[in-house]
């Protein structure tokens, strides 16, 4: 290992379909219980898929004004929320604003702002957008609502990766700090698009689970039975820092983030190669940015959409980095669905808990484990050793990202 | 369209874009300094505005200084489209 910097993880806030708090996120994932239910929120005649996993009682009222909210996509009120509870968590950091910088993954953007302009209008031939829609739509609307906020001066930027933007922001932080170009770091991602044209365009490319009759058992990554995903909203945020920096400061350090793999498929836009190529290459270049063997990896929280394609993939991936059923992987998409740019931030919070909690969660509605997986997936919580864990996420386009995270 | 519903209408259109309680939205309360109005504010009052009146010119509310000014930029308007 070189005597390059080391990062350490100071600060989680969340904001997803199981909970809000980490503690209210952390039993959810325990219970194994999937939060997906029938859509409310829109008619969902004629999407062929009628249930998601939504955040039901999000209060913005504590973090921002009547105003500020109105000018902030739902996405945008999530990732605020969110990241204002990681930098609270994180206390104060005794750092000069021009050394702080934000990170935000999306793959959407301000998807409801966007919909709700174009449908208004609709037959007109354009949309009917109002004034603030641009800077609403925006994917980088979060970054920038982050840095006015908290007044950070440093780099400001968000990254698109469809489902791994949330782990490519944290990657990407990583690498601001290590580069020395920030010396604190907020980074996560952020996802509002359950809407009726997000949903039917995501059933059309058959994508999203069709089990209507019993939204709840829908999302089951790695079971024979999986038929899709299950789409979610959630917005998830680290605050990354130097590790000796965090200790001086006496800041309570959840993990250190210890490597970040990151690869492309160039295979597809949506399909995975044969044997999950892009993604083996992923997690064996986080193990060797962090300096392990396979061997020391505690627990894999996998991508794990629930896909037929993704999962077959992911785990003929992970059976060829670390042997056959050689290491307890769960998803946790099974409990909070897939929030898209959101999901590879809220997987890193639940991995990072998963380490401090010294306990792999169940993968939600595993009953009979897909036989062409040749993995160790975990139904019922396991307890597992103080180690370093792994979290994977991959995104349509082909662009994988995986991080690494060890105990200090 | 009374004065009176001019009036009315500026001012619920006026409280609902700002976010502040209607009471504040007085005749001579000044947008930018009363109301923390910025240029986003009345862009969006300008829309409303149309869908209500009809297009204005791009510079019709560049110089309001109070909703007072906003109420007669509208009874103009309305003068003009009805007369």
């Amino acid at each position: 290992m070189s005597s390059r910097e080391r990062i350490a993880v100071t600060g989680m806030g969340v904001r997803t379909p199981a909970g809000s708090r980490l503690k209210e996120l952390w039993n959810a994932l325990l219970s194994g219980q999937s939060t997906a239910r029938r859509i409310t929120s829109f008619d969902t005649t004629g999407i062929g898929t009628d249930f998601a996993c939504q955040i039901h009682d999000l209060d913005v009222t504590d973090y921002l004004t009547p105003k500020q909210a109105a000018r902030m996509d739902r996405v945008t009120q999530l990732g605020v929320c969110a990241a204002a509870d990681a930098l609270g968590d994180a206390g104060n950091v005794r750092v000069p604003a021009e050394r702080q910088a934000v990170v935000t993954g999306s793959g959407f953007g301000g998807t409801l702002t966007y919909e709700n302009a174009l449908l208004d209008a609709a037959g007109t031939g354009r949309g009917n957008p109002g004034p603030l829609h641009v800077p609403m739509v925006m994917p980088n609307a979060l970054a920038a609502a982050i840095s006015i906020r908290h007044r950070i001066l440093g780099p400001s930027l968000s990254v698109a990766t469809a489902c791994a933007s949330g782990a490519h922001a944290v990657a990407e932080a990583a690498r601001l700090l290590r580069d020395g170009t920030a010396d604190v770091v907020v980074a996560g991602g952020a996802e509002a698009c359950v809407t009726p044209t997000v949903m039917l365009a995501f059933h059309r490319c058959r994508a999203l689970s069709e089990r209507n009759e019993a939204p709840e058992l829908a999302s089951r990554p790695f079971d024979r039975d999986r038929d899709g995903f299950v789409l979610a909203e959630g917005a998830a945020f680290l605050v990354l820092e130097n590790l000796e920096h965090a200790l001086a400061r006496d800041a309570h350090v959840y993990a250190e983030l210890t490597g970040c793999g990151l690869s492309s498929d160039a295979h597809h836009i949506t399909a995975p190669p044969a044997q999950g190529d892009g993604a083996a290459r992923c997690m064996r270049a986080a193990l060797a940015d962090a300096g392990l063997g396979p061997e020391e990896i505690t627990h894999v929280n996998a991508h794990g959409s629930g896909t037929p394609l993704n999962d077959l993939a992911e785990a003929q991936a992970i059976s060829a980095v670390f042997g056959p059923g050689a290491v307890p992987v769960t998803s946790t998409k099974g409990i909070t669905g897939h929030a898209i740019g959101a999901a590879g931030a809220i997987e890193a919070v639940a991995a990072v808990l998963a380490l401090n909690e010294r306990a792999v969660p169940p993968t939600a509605n595993l009953r009979t484990l897909d036989p062409e997986c040749a993995v160790d997936v975990v139904a019922q919580v396991r307890p597992m050793a103080a180690g370093p864990v792994m979290s994977n996420s991959f995104g349509f386009g082909g662009h994988n990202a995986t991080l690494i995270f060890a105990p200090v | 369209m009374s004065d009176e519903e001019i009036m009315t209408l500026v001012r619920e259109r006026c409280a609902s874009i700002l976010k502040v309680d209607p009471s504040r939205v007085t005749e001579d309360a000044r947008l930018r300094e009363d109301l923390e109005a910025d240029s986003l504010d009345l862009a969006e009052l300008h829309v409303v505005l149309e869908e209500e009146w009809g297009t204005m010119p791009r510079e019709a509310l560049a110089d309001v200084r109070t909703v007072g000014d906003v109420v007669a930029r509208a009874r103009e308007l309305v003068a003009e489209r009805t007369g």
